[in-house]
């Protein structure tokens, strides 16, 4: 079973022209993308095209990733990659920085009826986050990544990702302030 | 140690992946600063709410098909930024290509006219591996263009996902007020019909009384007429 093998064995048999392996690759990873999609764009609109454009970058890069590091982290620069020119697309010219002013989209009706409490208080949170540290917090939290990864993803040094994160931290906090107990 | 210095490190020092030394004075400034303390709170809050965010099932992914290695050609590298309306125009001329080549095999069939001497002609030596990797080349385009047919179907059905969503509910709004509307008046017209014929009854007793009064006796046949009579018909 393709269940059983390893990603870096699936990018191979893809790249000899496998679409079961490709498929496969993709089926693994489509809804921790589509969740990274959504919480980063806040909407379900945008988090389905943008699942949809990393999975275009996956396909176009593939003959790229050499197999030295992990998947889960080459997939996720790209992922990163899309993100930021996506979200940089959707808004007007230079609302996409450090002091942007963050994303009020509505989910959508049925996204939202469909949502738990718990998952509507993240995004409220993250919403409260300009874009970069936004990004930042995705990465660490919620994809488990080290600051070297997170600084090769977003094109920063781990030691901005840091101090990113740590500014981060302190907007969440006086989120948590206004809102009451998270 | 200064909050600016301990800060970055929280999450480090929350990972346990600090250096030893690092981690104690990070620590040991944590403890004496109440703005740092409450953030690392704030990172085990944050932690925790990573874990408790429930995952969305992942909507429907079009996929491009791998480039086969062993048939020798590639697929040309997917285009950039690539939306499913942009797809149309290659459908579209993948159509039309489609049609042309029928067409030229058609005309090219033993049966047709058009071309008698080609039939005469010598097949050279190599003509029928010619051939053979035409038929390759002619099946496998086939199924190409299959596989983007398919893909331009699905990318137009989940582009149209919520413009039919809106508009079924558009068409149950409508339903439903069409359904309040004929049930009211249904309903009034029924009221009507009864508050009228109680108005008659009302008018046909009254002249029931009158007549008794004057008594008038009205002549045979007019009350109990068997063939249903009109008024007119039987009145005298
Ligand atoms: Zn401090």
């Amino acid at each position: 079973m393709l269940r059983d093998v390893s990603d870096e064995t699936l990018v191979k048999r893809a790249l000899a022209g496998s679409d079961r392996a490709w498929t496969a690759l993709v089926r693994r990873y489509d809804r921790r993308v589509y969740n990274y999609a959504f919480r980063m764009s806040g909407n379900a609109e945008d988090a389905r095209d943008l699942a949809q454009e990393v999975f275009l970058g996956v396909f176009r890069n593939l003959g790229g990733f050499r197999g030295d590091g992990v998947f889960a982290a080459w997939l996720f620069r790209i992922a990163a990659f899309r993100c930021t020119d996506y979200l940089r697309r959707r808004r007007p010219m230079g609302e996409f920085d450090e002091t942007s002013a963050p994303p009020t989209d509505d989910p959508g009706p049925q996204e939202v009826a469909a949502m738990s409490r718990t998952n509507r208080r993240i995004l409220a949170a993250l919403e409260a986050l300009p874009a970069a540290q936004r990004h930042v917090v995705e990465l660490k939290f919620f994809q488990q990544f080290t600051f070297e990864d997170i600084g090769m993803q977003l094109g920063i040094s781990p030691n901005t990702a840091k101090t990113r994160l740590y500014g981060a931290l302190k907007k969440l906090k006086h989120h948590e302030e206004l809102q009451g107990e998270l | 140690m200064n909050c600016d210095e301990a800060g970055p490190l929280l999450a480090e020092l929350a990972d346990g992946t600090l250096d030893a030394a690092v981690a104690r004075r990070v620590q040991a400034h944590i403890e004496g600063c109440d703005d740092c303390f409450s953030l690392a709170g704030t990172l085990g809050v944050w932690q925790r709410q990573a874990e408790a965010w429930e995952d969305m099932p992942a909507p429907m992914i079009l996929l491009p098909h791998m480039p086969s290695r062993r048939r020798g050609w590639r697929l040309p590298p997917w285009p950039t930024d690539l939306r499913w309306w942009q797809l149309l125009p290659t459908a579209a001329s993948l159509g039309a290509l489609a049609l042309a080549l029928v067409a030229f095999v058609r005309a090219g069939s033993p049966d047709s006219e058009a071309l008698p001497a080609m039939a005469a002609t010598p097949l050279p030596a190599n003509a029928q591996v010619l051939h053979a990797s035409f038929d390759e080349w002619q099946q496998d385009f086939q199924h190409r263009l299959e596989v983007d047919q398919s893909l331009i179907v699905q990318a137009v059905m989940v582009a149209n996902e919520d413009r039919r969503q809106r508009e079924l509910d558009a068409l149950a709004r409508l339903l439903k007020a069409e359904m309040d509307r004929q049930a009211l008046e249904t309903d009034q017209s029924l009221r009507y019909v009864v508050a009228h014929q109680l108005k008659e009854q009302e008018r046909v007793d009254q002249l029931a009384v009158q007549v008794q009064q004057i008594g008038w006796e009205p002549p045979p046949g007019l009350l109990s007429s068997p063939e249903g009579t009109t008024p007119e018909g039987a009145s005298p």
